[in-house]
């Protein structure tokens, strides 16, 4: 810690030294004029020589068994080069295999082999000249299932004779295991009541504009395999494609143009870059592959579940203890299975101070889709199940909602704060951002409306929801089932940083640029460094392998705003001073003395600043003009650094985290609920949103809006609905309900600064905030509405025909429904 | 997303249009596409030819007929139908409707006569259109007739127009009368969870003389509520006691049943709007 300290002081400094004009600022995004003309550039847009494309086979059965395929009709139409079944697959390639769980299946291939576990699992693959072609060779592959009895539920799969959706595992839950910190019997045994209640989560997703694409070409003349995916986490699927189907990662060479839309699903697109480049190996051209809409919806999602959460309280609201099980419909894709429960622990006890709890977790295989790492992954059910269980603990104990969650919040002066498991809460200050948004949301005001509403017969209510939004993955919850030092981890990255040959500074983060404002932030930060301007930075917004980068490069657990700064930063600092010791030489000058400025070296001479020379010239001389160029230094002026937060702690049971930044926020929202639909109005909603130092405050409003967004739509209208045989009913946005611009209130953002003390610029995470706060905050808000109903809200979505069955034989709905409707 | 293959055509003239489709069997018309292109996409539909009559003038016009009738051209657009001042004075409430569909991007390029041929028991002009009693002028190469909205819609994605009809025209007897037209749906460019159109004109001294109501999203097809009508018409409005007209008159209704709504929630939101709408209409509220 003290180590990582002084380097984070020293980088800080030298940033600092810069003028300092742009970190702060509300720059407009330097990216939006290309997006918004249509010309960003995504994957799609590009296309090879000779292009081929892929087209897909989908189950449209949740379980069944494959008896046969028959493609000769697929293969007999005019422009088809290659068809390959599960039967290709189990020759070609190596199964998936889990990474946390410490079972794995040995029959999870990245196409069906002999069954299919889900509706819309590949079951076979065609390439063809056009993609019309693609299609129609598809639907003529002609396959003989016979269906199974379909595992629907966790409940199901649970049942002793319920058919095993891995056999070679004789079990569907893959993996459980309990925890238990502090001395959760002594908690129960001294609590004033007793608070209990299944909490549960339904099965929802984002859905980015831009689906997955990815278009592959393995050149036989360099046996190099070329790669253009929308891929979220390049580094790792360089590693599963190298594992998968034999490819050395030496010899892949994978680009990411700019995402059209990242959120944790473009994570899962390996399993398709993987096949698309095996098949460009089969047919030697190019292959490239579109996922269409409906097949984006299948897969991949947020899985469905409960938690059976249990609060030891003493009578002022105090929470001596918790119990918490959690059952997760997340086994049907043993890669990623367990990680929903195991990222809990980065936001277990949210913003309070509770001391002993337990955790126990069962990770289960049904026939539900597969799932991904979906903003903020397991963290917005955790900050749900607790929020919920804080409101109905105040209700239980007669005393306030907001005095509960003021009760328990973590005291400034106990910060930084190491909760019962191991997680750092290095910065913060929870009570003070609970004053915030009372005042921010105008919280007395709103009590006192609701009051005259509720005399009109209006039904208004007021939820509050406190919530941790932690940033940067250890990785470690992977390694709680498993020993030693794993081969990957999200608390580093790389990135390099060079003032080309014409004297542009020129950034590549060397991450992919996910739409969240990369490239404008780093302008900002590296305009500083360099004393230009953010518009003069040259930020290329392609993430390319050939630039250096580590095994888990990527952009994902918000992580951006500590690692990848800190690596840009460490490489700019690094090019500012080589770039200052050439000058020095050259002008015989005091190295110290020397400062940069509007693209040139300048020094203060009679407080004057004097430009010394151009970094024009600099810039000529170190790539060109070598007999000019210092003795003593290399030629060229590009680096590539690499940066690790060094509060990453080893992987122990006892004391552990999962995540290594925490910002926080506090959701106030207000709505109304119309008996003549049960339909749901938001308001107003305001936010006090903590995520450090900030570099951009419009970005961050922004990145807080959207995910809260998206938070609304998990609370009030999104869910993937299945039948009971496993059947995805909610395959068009006409059936999966996303919120639009008219249903999206005006949300109020009120940005509060605690810098975090172990990242570069004291940043910290901003994506997932709104998506882990904002679930709570709506339930609390209709569930208070609903009052003089009396109901409880503990699923959600929230829709106004499942608040109708709830209300409808309530004595206050009779009584305002007397007239006998 | 990638439809079949199919033939395009494209028709410069009615009568040309109408040609291509006596031509070629199994062939379809496309007007704005908003819902037919979709369906293409999702193979849900293949038709082997398309005949285009996006580029027909005629289609596009808004007349008055000689006897004050709207005559509506198949291929105005919903756009059109907010903004053409003929249709806001002469039928207010098909304007107001036509506000209800869907998001601008729709708007600017479905058409009048798409939507009435989709027939889409949520459809937001039906309930509106039958209010007002309008009809649909049908030809063919041969032949011409006239067909009320009202039976034209056969139920769900189903019309009375046979191989080789296009609908070229609505005509909507002009209706300046008060009138309310809602749509219920959980976003507001959603089809519609229940929806109603009312038109209620009272007499000085307070008597219902007309009131036309249709509702939609209700059975598979969207029709007349005549039972509430009739318990309306000439009654004293002040007097009506409209709960106990609207829950025997629903009673027997079988709303749809999908994942936006199940039927007794369609029935009960039916039956809130039906009460505070007519409700209004009969105070003499102005919309």
């Amino acid at each position: 810690m003290t180590s990582q300290k002084s380097s984070t002081e020293s980088l800080v400094l030298q940033s600092e030294k810069g003028t300092k004009q742009n970190v702060g600022k509300r720059v407009p995004r330097i990216e939006d004029l290309r997006i918004v003309k249509g010309k960003a550039g995504y994957t799609d847009d590009i296309e090879m020589a000779d292009q081929h494309y892929a087209a897909f086979l989908f189950s449209p059965y949740a379980h069944a068994r494959i008896k046969s395929i028959d493609v000769s009709k697929a293969l007999e139409l005019p422009g088809v080069s290659l068809v390959i079944t599960g039967k290709d697959i189990k020759e070609l390639t190596k199964p998936m295999s889990s990474r946390a769980a410490t079972k794995s299946p040995t029959s999870h291939y990245i196409l069906a082999v002999d069954k299919v576990r889900y509706m819309g699992e590949p079951v076979a693959a065609v390439v063809a000249r056009s993609k019309y072609v693609a299609a129609d060779a598809a639907e003529l592959i002609e396959v003989e299932y016979e269906p199974l009895k379909v595992v629907a539920s966790i409940e199901d799969a649970m049942k002793k004779d319920a058919p095993l959706i891995y056999p070679e595992l004789d079990t569907n839950e893959m993996i459980s295991d309990h925890f238990d910190f502090g001395d959760v019997k002594k908690a129960f045994s001294e609590a004033d009541k007793i608070v209990k209640e299944r909490i549960r989560i339904h099965r929802y997703a984002s859905t980015p504009l831009e689906t997955f694409v990815v278009n592959a070409y393995y050149d036989p003349t360099r046996e190099e395999l070329t790669i253009y995916a929308s891929d979220q986490q390049p580094g790792r699927t360089v590693q599963s494609v190298e594992r998968t189907i034999g490819i050395p990662s030496s010899r892949i060479h994978l680009i990411v143009p700019p995402v059209g839309g990242g959120f944790g699903y473009k994570l899962a697109i390996w399993q398709y870059v993987a096949l698309a480049s095996l098949m460009s190996k089969m047919v030697g051209k190019p292959v490239k592959w579109v996922q269409t809409r409906t097949e984006s919806l299948y897969a991949f999602h947020r899985p469905r579940g409960y938690m059976d959460a249990e609060f030891a309280l003493r009578k002022d609201g105090k929470v001596l203890g918790m119990k918490l099980v959690d059952w997760q419909a997340d086994a049907n894709w043993p890669y990623v299975a367990a990680l929903y429960s195991l990222i809990k622990f980065a936001n277990m006890s949210g913003t309070y101070e509770i001391r002993n709890y337990s955790f126990e977790y069962h990770c289960v295989a049904t026939n539900d889709p597969p799932i991904v790492q979906d903003r903020g992954v397991g963290k917005p059910f955790m900050a749900f199940a607790l929020e919920r269980m804080m409101d109905f603990s105040a209700d239980a104990l007669g005393i306030d909602r907001v005095k509960i969650r003021q009760v328990n919040s973590v005291p400034a002066e106990k910060m930084p704060y190491t909760a019962g498991s191991g997680e750092v809460y290095e910065s913060g200050n929870y009570p003070e951002a609970i004053r915030r948004a009372l005042e921010h949301s105008q919280f007395q005001k709103k009590l006192e409306e609701q009051a005259k509403f509720r005399k009109e017969g209006r039904y208004v209510g007021i939820g509050i929801a406190t919530g941790i939004e932690p940033g940067t993955s250890n990785l470690g919850y992977y390694f709680l089932s498993k020993a030693g030092d794993p081969d990957y981890n999200g608390a580093g990255q790389m990135a390099t940083v060079e003032v080309a040959a014409d004297g542009v500074v020129k950034v590549n983060m060397n991450g992919p640029e996910i739409g969240t404002g990369h490239v404008t932030t780093i302008a900002q930060v590296v305009a500083d460094v360099f004393g230009i301007t953010p518009e003069e930075v040259n930020v290329d917004a392609w993430y390319d392998s050939i630039h250096g980068h580590l095994t888990y490069a990527g952009t994902y657990s918000n992580a951006f705003n500590d690692v990848y700064l800190g690596a840009v930063l460490t490489a700019s600092n690094q090019l500012k001073d080589k770039i200052l010791n050439i000058a020095s030489s050259l002008l015989k000058e005091d190295r110290e003395e020397l400062y940069l400025a509007n693209n040139y070296i300048c020094k203060l001479e009679n407080d004057k600043e004097k430009r010394l020379v151009g970094l024009k010239e600099i810039a000529r001389i170190s790539y060109g003009r070598l007999l000019s160029f210092p003795k003593g230094e290399e030629p060229g002026l590009k680096v590539t650094a690499g940066y690790i937060n060094r509060t990453a702690k080893p992987f122990v049971r006892s004391d552990f985290n999962v995540q290594l930044t925490h910002s926080n926020s506090v959701h106030v929202c207000f709505v109304e609920v119309f008996p003549e639909n049960w339909n749901i109005k938001i308001l107003d909603y305001a936010i006090v949103h903590d995520a450090g130092k900030v570099i951009n405050p419009g970005i961050v409003d922004g990145l807080a809006i959207g995910s809260t967004v998206s938070g609304i739509g998990g609370a009030l209208y999104e869910e993937f609905v299945f039948d009971e045989q496993g059947t995805n009913l909610s395959l068009t946005f006409g059936d999966y309900l996303k919120p639009t611009a008219m249903e999206s209130p005006e949300i109020r953002v009120d940005q509060m600064e605690s810098p975090a003390p172990n990242t570069v610029l004291g940043t910290k995470a901003v994506g997932e905030g709104g998506a882990i706060t904002s679930l709570a905050a709506v339930a609390g808000a209709v569930e208070d509405a609903l009052k003089p109903f009396n109901v409880k809200i503990t699923g959600l979505p929230i829709t106004p025909e499942k608040i109708w069955n709830m209300v409808k034989d309530t004595p206050e709905y009779k009584k305002i429904n007397k007239e006998g409707q | 997303m990638y439809p079949k293959s199919f033939e395009y055509l494209r028709a410069k003239s009615v009568d040309q249009a109408l040609q291509y489709l006596k031509d070629n069997e199994g062939s379809r018309v496309i007007a704005g596409g908003q819902s037919l292109l979709p369906m293409l996409k999702s193979r849900l539909y293949q038709p082997t030819v398309l005949v285009d009559i996006n580029f027909i003038p005629e289609l596009r016009e808004v007349k008055l007929g000689s006897n004050g009738d709207l005559r509506i051209g198949a291929m105005v657009t919903h756009y059109d139908v907010i903004e053409n001042s003929t249709i806001r004075e002469n039928a207010p409430i098909l304007s107001s409707t036509a506000e209800n569909i869907a998001d601008v991007q729709i708007r600017n390029r479905g058409t009048i006569g798409g939507s009435i041929c989709e027939a889409d028991p949520s459809a937001d002009y039906l309930p509106t259109l039958m209010a007002l009693d309008a009809r649909v002028v049908l030809k063919t190469t041969e032949s011409s007739r006239e067909v009320k909205v009202e039976d034209f819609i056969q139920g769900p994605f189903e019309t009375l127009a046979e191989d080789g009809e296009m609908l070229v025209e609505v005509i909507v007897p002009p209706s300046k009368a008060n009138y309310r037209v809602e749509k219920y749906a959980r976003r507001k460019a959603d089809f519609a969870i229940a929806s109603v159109a009312a038109i209620v004109s009272l007499s000085k001294d307070g008597k219902v003389v007309d009131a036309r109501i249709a509702t939609g999203a209700q059975q598979d097809k969207p029709h007349r509520l005549r039972e509430i009508e009739s318990a309306l018409k000439g009654k004293a409005s002040k007097s009506v006691n409209l709960e106990a007209i609207i829950g025997p008159a629903t009673e027997e209704l079988e709303p749809l049943d999908d994942l936006h709504g199940g039927p007794e929630y369609r029935k009960h939101v039916l039956r809130g709007m039906l009460s505070r709408m007519l409700g209004d209409l009969l105070s003499g509220k102005e919309a």
